[in-house]
């Protein structure tokens, strides 16, 4: 597809082998990143010997800390950071917001809300049940958030669904609240949860929610021609001939499966979903293939290094990773705001 | 071949359109003309499928339109809603290219049929060096022509715009309203929109249509359409029509409305009575 593009544009020949390198720089950024994530603060083991350790785990100590803690949060790090960026650019351009985050679907309320449920009322605590109360929380609110604004007039319409999530996010959040003031033990343990971490997440969680996250990138990738128009009126893209509203219930559902899988596994992670798409369309427009893999690759560079950030800065404890992504995005947000990033 | 059989079109209980008929002659210009809220607007999107009928329906060739796959109507039929919006990134050629959607497939492949659709209407509408400029940097008259240049890659037949001119200064009316005519004459698209501009309209139209109270009040040449009656009933403002000086199409010259006859603007309009008598006079 691209050769007849290359063809006819001399101009752009230059800019798109430019774009396909910046690529591959993060492709590869990403990768190192990981790596680093992996092999930091094992003191003096050498590279070999992690490789080794990681390749035949079998009893050795380091082997089993790479298998059971480092290689999985890299790993989810990764993902999250990658869902959370291809989430971000779906959910800004079905609703025609470059300031929606992956909060506003009522998601990450739903999962908190569940969680805390999961822990006060049938006393989970094993972080794989936790991940499946924090999957079905988020997903039942997405739905809730989707029904209420199918069912108003006007096809689902933008305005709607922020309406809908915003008053499902202060109503879930506010039950979560009070069920945290009535059992206040309970707080010291769902807190860092609540703030979204990387922390303890075992590589089974990660296979609980792996399907929910490869349909959702599945749907995204299925739907890059039609994500191109939805950012215009109604109107625009009926007249060109999408059916709209199957458009936005498809990038909706793969919203909430891409987002709810990520707050399920990391906890509500704040503003990555919000800032990844700005950086991409600030290196390569809004042209959507492009802003899709840009993001996605953005998010897990940004998500890496924020969680390495967060077990380090203060040492020996560890900073819950949404304080991190907050500390690098409100400015960000801000900056935003004052450029004009925000549609009427 | 477009037309509405019978129609009646509302937003949710209040009934905008009723039991309207319209057939739109293939190959001519079609203007809508009619006071704010007659309906004239929710006409044109019935008729480009964008809301449905509660009764009668739409037709193009002989099938109903609300019965067709959307991106099939696409391929015939374009439309260009009023003063659309364009994210601030998109340049003129990605616009252009969206009017390739409905003639594409699934994931985005770009035939050389595309390219020259795309490098055609860039042209056509005079874009090719602005071509990698964002649209929201154009002037509204280039922005306008960047967004006709998107109808033009649908490559359709029909060609539906919702007040093509609005905001528009009177030069660039004037080149839209040319570039239409073009459009109409060289490459046989038939075309239907709403104006505002009564004078233009019966400068450019083939047809016109006037709408009144959510039905057709009547339709035909300028010339049938353009009189006194007819603007006294759906504007419900007195004028005198000459034939324009330049284009000879009729020219609609208003006096008051009716309800203002007299009162503060009195001193300055002069009554119906005696201005009608100064023009025949003029004349």
């Amino acid at each position: 597809m691209n050769s007849v593009r290359t063809v006819n544009e001399g101009v752009l020949t230059n800019r798109l082998w430019g774009k396909v390198w910046i690529l591959l720089l993060l492709f590869i950024g990403v990768l190192f990143s990981a790596l680093f994530s992996v092999c930091e603060g094992l003191g003096n083991s050498s590279i070999s010997a992690i490789l080794a350790a990681a390749l035949h785990p079998s009893g050795s100590q380091l082997g089993t800390v790479l298998q059971e803690v480092r290689i999985p949060r890299a790993l989810i790090g990764v993902i999250v950071g990658a869902c959370l960026g291809l989430s971000g650019v779906l959910l800004q351009t079905m609703t025609r917001n470059r300031l929606a985050d992956v909060g506003i679907f009522g998601l990450n309320a739903g999962a908190s809300f569940a969680v805390v449920l999961g822990i006060s009322l049938f006393g989970m605590t094993s972080v794989s049940a936790l991940t499946w109360m924090g999957l079905l929380g988020s997903l039942a609110a997405g739905a809730c958030v989707y029904l209420m604004a199918v069912s108003a007039p006007g096809r689902a319409s933008p305005t709607t669904i922020t309406l809908a999530g915003a008053a499902l996010t202060m109503l879930l959040s506010s039950l979560t609240h009070a069920l945290l003031v009535l059992d206040q033990p309970m707080l010291s343990q769902v807190l860092f949860w609540i703030s979204g971490s990387l922390a303890g997440r075992s590589m089974h969680a990660l296979l609980v929610t792996l399907p929910f996250l490869a349909a959702g990138a599945l749907i995204a990738v299925g739907m890059v021609r039609a994500l191109a128009l939805m950012e215009f009126e109604d109107d625009v893209a009926e007249g060109l001939g999408q059916r709209v509203l199957w458009m936005r219930l498809a990038a909706g559902l793969a919203v909430i499966l891409l987002a709810g899988g990520c707050v399920a596994l990391a906890g509500p992670v704040g503003f990555l979903g919000l800032m990844t798409p700005h950086l991409g369309r600030w290196l390569v427009g809004s042209s959507m293939p492009w802003l899709l893999s840009y993001s996605a690759c953005l998010g897990a560079l940004v998500l890496v290094w924020a969680d390495v950030a967060a077990r380090t800065v203060l040492q020996p404890s560890e900073l819950p990773i949404g304080v991190l992504t907050a500390l690098i995005g409100a400015p960000f947000l801000i900056h935003v705001a004052r450029r004009g990033g925000i549609r009427s | 071949m477009l037309l509405a059989e019978n129609i009646q079109v509302g937003y949710g209980s209040k009934i905008v359109i009723q039991e309207l008929n319209l057939t739109i002659a293939p190959g001519q210009i079609t203007t809508f003309i009619g006071a704010n809220g007659c309906g004239k607007s929710t006409l044109l999107r019935t008729l480009a499928r964008l809301l449905k009928p509660t009764a009668g329906t739409v037709l193009l060739d002989g099938r109903d339109i609300f019965k067709r796959s959307t991106r099939e109507v696409a391929k015939q039929l374009a439309l260009l809603p009023q003063t659309p919006y364009a994210p601030p990134e998109v340049t003129v050629r990605q616009l252009v290219r969206l009017g390739r959607y409905p003639h594409g497939r699934w994931l985005g492949g770009w035939s050389d049929r595309d390219e020259q659709a795309v490098q055609e209407a860039l042209a056509a509408m005079k874009l090719t060096d602005l071509a990698d400029q964002p649209v929201d940097t154009l002037s509204g008259g280039q922005r306008q022509r960047a967004w006709i240049a998107m109808t033009l890659a649908q490559e359709t037949d029909l060609l539906l715009l919702d007040e093509p001119t609005t905001y528009l200064d009177l030069s660039h009316q004037l080149d839209i309203l040319d570039i239409l005519r073009e459009l109409n004459r060289r490459h046989h698209k038939t075309i239907v929109m709403v104006l505002h501009d009564l004078n233009l309209a019966a400068r450019y139209s083939d047809v016109m249509v006037a709408v009144h109270q959510g039905t057709v009040y009547t339709q035909g040449k300028p010339e049938k359409v353009m009189t006194p009656e007819t603007i006294r009933a759906i504007f419900d403002v007195e004028c005198v029509v000459i034939p324009d000086p330049v284009a000879g199409t009729p020219l609609c010259i208003p006096i008051a409305t009716r309800n203002h006859e007299v009162g503060e603007d009195a001193g300055r309009t002069q009554e119906p009575a005696q201005a009608r008598h100064a023009l025949e006079l003029a004349r």
